[in-house]
């Protein structure tokens, strides 16, 4: 099956998620003072909004071109 | 002069939601609720997807009690007296669910059950402009095998322009990562939810993962992302729990729809596969001293004595994949099956389900039953005390020998406990320490059972229990009992 503009979109954005994964594991260390459970959670959900957030516009973007060629076809 | 009133017998209620309290009441589930709940509750139940989900059954039917029916109630002192405490406004009556049961009692299957329902109505209730205020095992119970979201005080209007989900990470703790240790590390939900109210935290987790599983999915979104982020995240930085509003209300919903989405591709990853093995797995298949005959004359016997009491609540103790769970269902009887291996009630689970056979299953083990959890063990009751005298028929077939044996529990205790937990029949399958099963499980140390005789079993029984007939199982030493508790 094909994928959608957005989700061709979608791909490079999660591969460089990937890679910044893979910087924070090499930095790891370990947490010695109390963390605030959850927080964690929540950027990443943050950050995953803001992922998303940015294909809802290309989404648009894309709607718009396929409007604009619909008449012709 | 007239005596001063009773002091009010203080009731037990809930008190985490600060937008009401529900509490047991002469058999009655009510609700007190007050003005934080009451705006949400309405625009709940004058929505359209809150109509279709009541209707459907996956919220549990509730209404509001007239003016009437609230003044004869908080004529009780006791009532009253929560209802001012908790600044009540208005009380609600559910549908009582016949038996509650708690999260560490489920099997994964129904952990993730109840997982797909919370997501159900989170996303449902977006169309109405609505959303689930908390995303915990604990909104759902089960009726038989299928799950019922029970917290009506849960759903709240959200902000056109949210795009978070705020229970995210408590969806993750109590179903994403229970569910994840059980397929990953074979953990049982008794051992992770019993003393933990609110899940697992993604570091504990972390902590137990290998670092080959840490960049693999669901547990670099689930387990290691949040542990990093969370350790690179400055303690005393609260701006992140701000909420933040998007100007672009379609924008918001977009991003929300995802996020649910996403979470569940997530627990549909962690579905607990079918067909697993464990120890009890086979046991109807292959490791019974029955033969195929024998089988069906027991299974004749325990229909029949159901039938002919018209038995309309069973306790099937050791229901193993739940043979004669299905029997009492089929004959219209609303059944609880116990086994302390969550894998074979698995399929007796996914069995209830497919037949819609009214079975509950869950992983107790009696001879260790739930305790009373939470706050001064109150929150939820134990096993037992939801048990006793709840069911009109106990079922105790090819279990007591584990019980003897492995648990080292007195004969006269396991019946004393049954007639606690039976108003009428038990259906006893008695096995004596020449049988091969009960060998098995003595490993040698026969002589703790040498006085163990079907005329000891009969003395202590008759105790509580009449008997009404006896069967010897043919080519075994193995009899069923079929008793009436005395009145």
């Amino acid at each position: 099956m094909r994928k959608s503009p957005a989700e061709q979109f979608l791909n490079p954005l999660f591969r460089a998620i990937f890679l910044i994964a893979l910087a924070m594991f090499a930095t790891e260390r370990e947490a010695r003072a109390y963390t605030d459970p959850g927080s964690g959670a929540l950027i990443w959900q943050m950050a995953v909004a803001g992922l998303v957030g940015v294909s809802f516009y290309f989404r648009r973007i894309t709607a718009w071109f396929k409007k604009r060629k619909g008449p012709k076809v | 002069m007239s005596e001063p009133p009773l002091p009010a017998q203080p009731i037990t209620a809930s008190f985490r939601d600060p937008a009401g309290s529900v509490f047991r009441y002469r058999e009655r589930v009510l609700r007190v609720v007050n003005e934080t709940g009451a705006a949400d509750l309405e625009a709940f139940l004058a929505s359209q997807s809150g109509r279709k989900l009541m209707a459907s059954g996956a919220v549990v039917p509730t209404r509001a009690l007239d003016p009437a029916e609230c003044r004869e109630l908080l004529a009780d002192p006791s009532v009253r007296e929560l209802y001012e405490a908790r600044g009540g406004q208005t009380i609600l009556e559910h549908e009582r669910v016949d038996f509650p049961s708690f999260p560490y009692e489920w099997t994964a299957e129904m952990l993730h059950a109840a997982g797909t329902l919370t997501l159900d109505l989170a996303q449902a209730l977006l169309a109405d402009g609505l959303g689930l205020k908390d995303g915990t095992p604990y909104n759902v119970l089960f009726r038989g095998p299928e799950p019922v979201f029970i917290d009506v005080l849960s759903f709240e209007r959200r902000q056109p322009g949210d795009a978070t989900w705020l229970p995210y990470a408590q969806f993750v703790r109590t179903f994403l990562l229970p569910l994840l240790a059980n397929q990953a590390y074979g953990l049982g939900l008794d051992q992770i939810l019993t003393t933990r109210r609110d899940g697992l935290e993604p570091e504990e987790v972390y902590r137990w993962s290998k670092p080959s599983q840490r960049l693999r999915p669901p547990f670099f979104s689930l387990v290691s992302m949040p542990t990093w982020l969370g350790a690179k995240h400055k303690q005393d930085d609260t701006s992140i729990y701000r909420k933040k509003l998007l100007s672009d209300s379609e924008k918001a919903r977009f991003i929300l729809d995802h996020l649910l989405d996403g979470l569940r591709r997530t627990l549909h990853r962690l579905k607990p596969v079918e067909g697993k093995i464990s120890v009890w797995s086979d046991y109807m298949a292959t490791n019974n001293n029955y033969t195929t005959d024998h089988f069906q004359a027991k299974q004749r016997f325990v229909g029949e004595a159901l039938a002919e009491f018209r038995s309309r609540s069973v306790l099937d103790v050791g229901s193993n994949t739940g043979h004669f769970s299905a029997i009492a269902a089929r004959g219209g009887a609303k059944v609880v099956a116990l086994d302390y291996d969550p894998v074979v009630l698995g399929t007796v689970w996914r069995q209830a389900r497919e037949e819609k056979l009214e079975i509950l299953p869950l992983a107790v083990n009696l001879t260790r039953p739930s305790p009373g959890t939470g706050w001064r063990n109150q929150e939820c009751a134990s096993f037992l005390d939801r048990a006793r005298g709840k069911f009109d028929a106990v079922l105790m077939l090819a279990v007591i020998h584990h019980m003897l044996v492995t648990e080292r529990v007195p004969l006269a205790d396991i019946i004393d406990l049954a007639a606690e937990l039976t108003t009428n029949l038990l259906v006893i399958e008695f096995i004596a320490p020449d049988d091969s099963m009960f060998q098995r499980l003595t490993r040698g140390r026969e002589e703790l059972h040498q006085d163990l005789t079907p005329e000891l079993f009969e003395t202590l029984c008759a105790r509580h229990f009449e008997t009404v007939r006896m069967q010897h199982v043919e080519g075994t030493s193995r009899r069923l009992y079929l008793l009436r508790k005395r009145a």
